[in-house]
C-alpha cells in the first residue's frame, strides 16, 4: 500500500503540485497584467506626462469638476483593480499554502513510510545474513561430511586390499591343525583358522550351522579374532552399499552379523 | 571291531588332520557327516571302540527326517545332543561317548549327565596330539 503511494506521489503528485505552483505563478502574473490594462483605458505612454494630463480634453472648456471627476473615476477604477488584484493573490496564496500543507503532509508521511521502509529493509538485510551464515555453516557440513565419506571409502578400500590378503594368507584349517601340533603357530593362530572355517562355512557356503559354531567360538576366549571382525565389518559394508532397499533376508542377516559381532568372551546368548 | 571309532561330524572333510595321530597309532574311523547318516551307520554297527559326537549338526544331509534322534533332540539347542541321548538311551551304547565340539562344557551346560554323557572336549585350539591324549586316557580308564 505504501509503495502505490509513494509510486502515486512520485509519477503524479509531485508533477501536478510542480505544475500547479507553475500555473499559479502564470495566472497571477497573467491576472495582474490584465487588470493593470484593463483598467487602463489608455495605452502606457514612453512620456511621463501624467495620465490625467492626457485623459483630459484638451479643449478649452475643462473645467474644474470635469477634471476631478475624471481623477475620480481614474482613482476608482485603480481601486477596484488593485483589490481585485489582492483578492486574486490571496486566493492564490490560499492556494498555493493549501497545496504546501498537502504536500508537506505527504512529504512527512512519506518520511515515516520510508523510516518504515529502512527498518524493514534492515530487517530484510540481517534475514538475509542469517540466512547466509547459515548457508554457510550447511556448506561447511557438507564439506565435512565430503571429507568423511572420502575417508569412508579410503577405510573400505583398505578393509577390502586387507580382506583379501587375508584371504591369500589363510591357513586351512587342517594345515593349521598340522602347523600347530608341530609348533609352528600359535594356539590363537589355529583358533583363527577354525573360525575362518565357520565364517566360511555359513557366509560363503549358506551352511546356518557356520554361523552356530561363530557364536561359540567367539563365546569363549579369545573371542573373534581381528580378521574374522574385519570379514564381518566388510559384510556389513556390502550390505550398506545398497541403501534402504534391503530385502528380509538382507535385515535379518545383517542384523546376525551385528549380534555376532557383538558378542564379547565368555558372554552366552 | 576293535580300535573302531564312529566320528559323527559335519566338517570332518576339513579336519581330517586331527585324526592323524589316532591313525598312526592304529585307530580307524568311521565318519558321519549328519543326525541321520549316523543313524544309519550305528543300526548298521554298533561295535564301535568309542562315539566321538559333534553337537553342531545337521538332522540330515537331505530331506530325510530322522524320528528317534528327532524325539531325542527335543527342545536340546542342538542336534548333536539329541544324537548322544539317542546312542547313550535308546541304543544302550556302553562305548564312551566323547561329544568333541566348540561348545564349550557341554555336560555341565546342559545338565546332560543324567543321560549317561561324561566325556566332551572343546575343539576350540584342539590339537591333533591332544585329541589323541585325550582319547587315549578315556579308552584306558574304560
Amino acid at each position: 500500500m505504501k509503495k502505490i503511494l509513494t509510486a502515486v506521489f512520485q509519477k503524479l503528485i509531485s508533477p501536478l503540485l510542480t505544475a500547479i505552483f507553475i500555473f499559479g505563478f502564470f495566472y497571477l502574473f497573467i491576472e495582474l497584467e490584465h487588470v493593470q490594462l484593463s483598467n487602463n483605458p489608455l495605452k502606457s505612454s514612453p512620456t511621463n506626462t501624467p495620465i490625467a494630463t492626457l485623459i483630459a480634453p484638451t479643449t478649452p472648456t475643462l473645467t474644474y469638476d470635469n477634471a476631478l471627476s475624471t481623477y475620480a473615476n481614474i482613482a476608482s477604477s485603480s481601486i477596484d483593480a488593485s483589490e481585485r488584484a489582492l483578492n486574486i493573490m490571496v486566493t492564490v496564496f490560499l492556494a498555493i499554502m493549501g497545496l504546501a500543507a498537502v504536500a508537506s503532509g505527504l512529504a512527512v508521511y512519506l518520511y515515516k513510510t520510508s523510516s518504515d521502509a529502512t527498518k524493514k529493509a534492515q530487517t530484510a538485510e540481517d534475514a538475509a545474513q542469517n540466512a547466509k551464515n547459515s548457508v554457510d555453516r550447511a556448506n561447511l557440513q557438507l564439506n565435512n561430511l565430503s571429507e568423511q565419506y572420502l575417508e569412508l571409502n579410503k577405510s573400505y578400500i583398505f578393509l577390502l586390499q586387507q580382506s583379501n590378503e587375508l584371504r591369500e594368507k589363510t591357513l586351512t584349517f587342517d594345515a593349521a591343525l598340522q602347523a600347530g601340533d608341530r609348533g609352528e603357530i600359535s594356539r590363537e593362530r589355529l583358533i583363527e583358522a577354525q573360525q575362518w572355517q565357520s565364517f566360511n562355512k555359513w557366509v560363503n557356503r549358506n551352511n546356518k550351522l557356520g554361523r552356530k559354531e561363530l557364536i561359540e567360538l567367539a563365546s569363549n576366549e579369545p573371542g573373534l579374532l581381528p580378521p574374522i571382525r574385519i570379514a564381518i565389518e566388510m559384510e556389513l559394508a556390502k550390505i550398506r552399499e545398497k541403501g534402504n532397499n534391503l530385502s528380509q533376508e538382507e535385515k535379518e542377516f545383517m542384523k546376525q552379523l551385528i549380534d555376532l559381532r557383538d558378542i564379547k568372551p565368555n558372554e552366552r546368548i | 571291531m576293535k580300535n573302531h571309532i564312529l566320528w559323527i561330524e559335519d566338517d570332518s572333510y576339513v579336519i581330517k588332520g586331527l585324526l592323524s595321530p589316532l591313525e598312526d597309532e592304529g585307530y580307524s574311523f568311521d565318519i558321519a557327516t549328519s543326525a541321520m547318516d549316523a543313524y544309519q551307520k550305528v543300526l548298521q554297527n554298533q561295535d564301535y571302540t568309542m562315539y566321538m559326537v559333534d553337537l553342531i549338526l545337521p538332522l540330515s544331509d537331505g530331506d530325510e527326517k530322522v524320528s528317534p534322534i528327532v524325539e531325542a533332540w527335543d527342545s536340546e539347542p542342538h542336534v548333536g545332543i539329541g544324537v548322544a541321548k539317542w546312542l547313550a538311551c535308546d541304543m544302550g551304547i556302553k562305548s564312551p561317548i566323547l561329544l568333541l565340539s566348540v561348545v564349550e562344557n557341554p555336560i555341565s551346560r546342559y545338565g546332560l549327565k543324567k543321560y549317561g554323557l561324561r566325556f566332551c572336549l572343546s575343539k576350540g585350539g584342539l590339537l591333533p596330539s591332544i585329541l589323541k591324549k585325550e582319547v587315549l586316557h578315556i579308552l584306558n580308564s574304560k
